[in-house]
């Protein structure tokens, strides 16, 4: 499953958004999505099936950002 | 009814910008609010931030900020969530619709920009016309640009009127009247009465500037004038001009336009095109709004209705484009309007007879 991952510079994860079937799910948007503000950088990142399974704000505590190469890293 | 959607989280302190994009449409306001779906294991407290902006210790929205596409197609929503607790918290978003419209009419077969808008009618005389462009960005053409409000009379009278405001590449401004009548198949010229009314350095219409152009009709409908107004950003008249029809000769005749030669106009047509001469010029920047106010209501439609006489079009094209509306009826519409750059093959509607404006004959007046 795909998520968004906002950051800070230091790679700490600020907020995480599981993709979302808008017209699935009954939404009038066509597309929607965070939108990065000043010192944030925003990712997009494969999870793990068993990542995708878990709930999102264990995921807060288990991962970072790496800043460089744009992936999760385990705390 | 309220939809849920969406998986999301955001750690304590931290805020998440937030775009949601749909289709444009008139009169319609989304609501959205954020659904926790993880305690926040937080005592709730409020407090004012630095700006006076009160704020509780929870997951909550700002305001909603919004944007309208280049292209008039999309309203992006924006809003920003913060989680102001102690923990991290998980949430959805609640959406649902509040709407005081309809639906938009689609759009004409040849698409909304150029020479191709919607038609306003009600199939019976449009009385009182005033159309006012409300400029919000700078317009500069190449071939300089036009604002023509092209009118269609009923069967079994003349055929089109066209009551313009035009800029050419130079700046200067020009009101126009520019009228035909239609027999055997074929249009012939009525009025042709185009002077220049006054001039713009580095012809470019700026942002802020409102211009109007209303029809004065008789007694029984029938279109016996026109006033020309182009104000500054601060209301103040730049340029003006009242057109009498029965003041006028006919085109290339030192007879006089006569009752006779009066029509009531059933149907209307707004376009933002070149300047004149049949010509496609490329509009740089641009964008306002029309409002259409009438004292007979208009509906909606984009064909050209049957109760009219000529099927005919403005030659004069651009890279313009035009927002989307709602059927109505109504007595006041309004329609948003833009350049844009990705219009890259300008939108032509082609009808059994397209007329040009010729301003290098500005006639003459009794």
């Amino acid at each position: 499953m795909k998520a968004s991952v906002l950051h800070d510079g230091e790679g700490r994860i600020l907020a995480i958004s599981k993709a979302a079937d808008l017209k699935a799910s009954g939404s009038k948007f066509t597309q929607a999505g965070m939108v990065a503000g000043e010192g944030q950088s925003l990712v997009e990142v494969e999870l793990s099936a068993e990542d995708s399974q878990r709930p999102l704000r264990e995921l807060h505590e288990s991962y970072r950002v790496d800043p460089a190469t744009k992936n999760l890293v385990r705390l | 009814m309220a939809t849920q959607w969406g998986s999301n989280s955001i750690a304590p302190g931290q805020s998440a910008g937030w775009f949601f994009s749909r289709a444009n449409r008139t009169k319609f306001l989304p609501v959205l609010q954020v659904m926790p779906l993880s305690p926040s294991f937080t005592n709730g407290e409020w407090a004012l931030t630095g700006g006076g902006y009160p704020y509780f210790n929870q997951l909550g929205v700002s305001s909603t900020w919004s944007e309208l596409s280049d292209d008039l197609q999309n309203l992006v929503y924006y809003l920003v969530v913060q989680n102001n607790s102690d923990n991290t918290i998980e949430y959805a978003f609640l959406e649902a619709d509040l709407s005081a419209g309809e639906n938009p009419v689609a759009a004409p077969k040849s698409g909304l920009g150029s020479n191709s808008n919607y038609f306003l009618c009600n199939c019976s005389n449009i009385l009182d016309l005033t159309v006012t462009i409300d400029v919000t960005e700078d317009i500069k053409g190449s071939d300089g640009f036009s604002f023509q409000v092209n009118c269609y009379s009923p069967s079994g009278v003349d055929g089109a009127q066209q009551y313009v405001i035009a800029m050419d590449p130079q700046g200067t401004l020009y009101a126009g009247v520019d009228n035909w009548t239609y027999s055997a198949g074929h249009v012939h010229q009525l009025i042709n009465y185009i002077p220049s009314i006054g001039s713009l350095s580095n012809a470019t219409l700026p942002a802020g500037y409102t211009l109007t152009i209303s029809l004065q009709n008789d007694n029984h409908g029938n279109i016996i004038g026109a006033s020309y107004n182009v104000n500054d950003d601060n209301g103040h008249s730049v340029a003006s001009k009242t057109i009498k029809l029965l003041q006028l000769d006919l085109y290339h005749s030192s007879n006089p336009v006569t009752s006779a030669d009066l029509s009531p106009i059933v149907a209307v047509t707004m376009d933002f095109v070149d300047w004149a001469n049949g010509n496609a010029t490329t509009l740089s920047s641009g964008a306002g709004v029309f409002a259409f106010n009438a004292s007979t209501s208009m509906t909606v439609s984009n064909a050209e209705p049957p109760c009219v006489e000529l099927d005919g079009g403005t030659l004069e094209s651009s890279n313009s484009i035009y927002g989307q509306m709602p059927a109505g009826p109504s007595h006041s519409m309004t329609q948003s309007f833009a350049s844009s750059a990705q219009v890259s093959a300008q939108i032509l509607r082609h009808a059994r007879v397209m007329h040009k404006l010729t301003p290098g004959d500005t006639g003459t007046v009794t």
